[in-house]
């Protein structure tokens, strides 16, 4: 059964996710984020058909478990899609664009596999195990593919700030999202485990609506302010 | 095993990117400009003595009239971030007593967020009172 706490973090991330949408309609830079806005529309028809779902079977129910594991596969690689387009946005300003390109497609695909390979001998025959360690592996593909991307960003010499925030807001969502699900898997019984995933998952929005709202797509962070603490 | 490898690599990674977000977002926050009712504060928190001055602006922040209602919650973040440095300052003190630069520029932005809060608050009073001037005039 959810409780407030459940209600509270759905409500958050599902009104930062309309108002990036609401956003969008009114500025129209963040038009060159198409796959990122794509991801934000999923993420809220998500929370919509999520809800409904619930409400009509039941957290427990296996209609639920299903649609839960499932659309989070699917909003996950969705959301890979949108960091190709922030990959894609670093390498239309970098000289070298045909070698780190090729680099980088051959460190994704070689992650991609082992998150694969990971899942197929892990998983027991039961779907929603498959769709959660798939999930799991995705998570930590995605956590791969974002410290790439950041290091592609580290390497100019004047990042962007609002990619600097969406990398970085990535990179947390799916490294904390990775080690939630590698805790529940090491300590399934500790109940206070299963908050972690919903909090990052209203986090994500959240910081997607202040970036967008906040920062503008000229601001720009010098590289010594990013850096000196490691 | 491959769980808790999982699990170190990805604490790693999110409290790296976590450092690095924090100091984005607190640079961003700090980027705004001053107006001229707290512009020699700003200057003031450029000096030599100004990682130590949150305290100071905290307190001209408390006694600015406030229109909005709720309390400073970014304030109160950054005053704890703040905290945090000043325990670590503490904590690893540097051989002659000299400053860590890193931390003095840290707490430096902390208090420069404060002003910015500050000057925003000032700026509102400022034209909620020239609307109740124009009012009782009309």
């Amino acid at each position: 059964m959810l409780g407030p706490f459940d209600f509270v973090v759905w409500l958050a991330g599902f009104l930062a996710e309309v108002f990036v949408l609401a956003w969008a309609t009114h500025d129209r830079t963040l038009w060159r984020h198409r796959a990122l806005l794509l991801y934000v529309a999923a993420l809220a028809i998500d929370e919509i058909l999520s809800f409904v779902i619930l409400r009509r079977y039941g957290f427990t129910s296996n209609e639920y478990i299903y649609y839960y594991y499932y659309s989070d596969a699917v909003l996950t690689l969705l959301m890979f899609l949108a960091i190709m387009g922030l990959c894609a946005r670093i390498f239309r300003e970098q000289e070298r664009s045909g070698r780190l390109r090729a680099l980088t497609l051959i460190i994704l695909a070689t992650v991609a596999l082992y998150a694969a390979a990971i899942t197929l001998v892990k998983h027991q025959v039961l779907a929603t195990h498959f769709a959660g360690e798939f999930c799991g592996g995705l998570y930590f593909t995605g956590m791969v593919m974002t410290y790439l991307v950041w290091v592609l960003l580290l390497s100019r010499r004047d990042p962007r700030l609002r990619l600097v925030l969406l990398v970085s807001a990535f990179g947390i969502y799916f490294g904390g999202q990775s080690a939630a699900s590698a805790l529940q898997s090491l300590f399934p019984a500790l109940t206070a485990l299963h908050y972690l995933s919903p909090m990052m998952g209203a986090c994500l929005p959240v910081s997607l609506a202040y970036t967008f709202s906040w920062v503008s797509e000229e601001a720009r962070i010098p590289l010594e302010q990013l850096a000196g603490v490691w | 095993m491959h769980e808790l490898l999982v699990l170190v690599l990805a604490s790693i990674l999110t409290l790296y990117l976590g450092i690095r977000y924090w100091r984005a977002l607190l640079w961003s926050a700090s980027q705004h400009k001053l107006s001229d009712a707290t512009r020699e504060l700003g200057e003031w928190i450029d000096g030599p003595h100004g990682e130590q001055s949150l305290a100071v602006v905290c307190a001209l922040l408390r006694v600015c009239p406030k229109l909005e209602r709720g309390g400073d919650r970014k304030l109160i973040i950054v005053g704890l971030y703040d905290r945090l440095l000043g325990v670590t300052e503490k904590l690893l003190p540097k051989p002659g007593g000299e400053k860590n630069p890193w931390i003095a520029a840290e707490r430096r932005a902390c208090a420069y967020f404060a002003a910015i809060l500050l000057d925003q608050r000032i700026t509102r009073t400022s034209q909620w009172y020239a609307g109740q001037v124009t009012d009782s005039s009309t």
